[in-house]
């Protein structure tokens, strides 16, 4: 179960990470290689390294294809945040996907 | 005529070059994927040219995360989204097959149409990110 919820935190760090790295590049837009030194893509850059020690320790307990299938979990984190802390918005479409994405989720693990 | 020949062959040139780098983007995902679990099932003690393995397979797949960056950025200068991020979910396959051929796990009517929704639902995601594109 622990590997399970470490999985989770695994899914909310990645998908902040691309929060930061989005943010980075709207706020160094224009400035060429600066977007990818800034200190937000920077932070986005340790997050992920931190994601891949976690994932090892995740994936001590899972199986690879049940670990692999839950981080698709990702496609529907990132719209959530995204709406809640860049204000994007939710649409028809994303909806549609988040849902489709979900069912195959838990058909994959059924 | 002959000026506008030669731009096409460039053109096709181009394009199996960036069709390539997306391809070579996917599978070092893959591989990426491959080997966290790879360290995950070997014990912590075991080394390799004197230096701990898990840590060197970390360096691995920390490596290879920046190399798949800059492939899939090398592909999207050449690509929309839209084309190019299904191809992502091709990795959850590979992932599928490696599970069953390198780490003896089984594999399921149910994963295999699990994976193929999951596809569908991110083509649904894309098409709305080609939009905001």
């Amino acid at each position: 179960m622990n590997y399970y919820i470490l999985t989770i935190v695994i899914i909310v760090l990645t998908s902040a990470a691309h929060l930061l790295l989005k943010r980075g590049s709207v706020i160094a837009a224009g400035s060429g290689m600066r977007m990818y030194l800034h200190p937000l893509s920077l932070f986005s850059y340790l997050i992920f390294a931190i994601v891949a020690f976690l994932s090892i320790t995740a994936m001590k307990g899972l199986d690879l294809k049940v670990f692999f299938a839950l981080t698709s979990l990702t496609y529907i984190c990132i719209p959530v945040l995204s709406f809640a802390f860049l204000k994007e918005p939710v649409t028809k479409n994303k909806l549609i996907g988040i849902i489709i994405i979900s069912i195959g989720v838990v058909i994959f693990n059924f | 005529m002959i000026k506008s020949v030669v731009e096409r062959i460039r053109q096709r040139g181009h394009g199996k070059i960036y069709l390539t780098l997306l391809i070579l983007s996917i599978l070092v995902q893959a591989f990426g994927a491959i080997c966290t679990k790879f360290a995950a099932e070997i014990g912590s003690s075991v080394s390799l040219f004197g230096l701990n393995a898990v840590f060197l397979i970390y360096c691995v797949i920390l490596g290879g995360m920046g190399l798949q960056v800059f492939l899939w950025q090398a592909s999207l200068r050449h690509y929309t989204l839209s084309f190019a991020y299904p191809f992502r979910s091709i990795v959850s396959f590979i992932v599928l097959f490696a599970a069953f051929f390198l780490f003896q796990e089984s594999v399921t009517f149910f994963n295999v149409l699990g994976l193929v929704i999951i596809t569908v639902g991110i083509f649904y995601l894309v098409k709305e990110k080609e939009l905001l594109d």
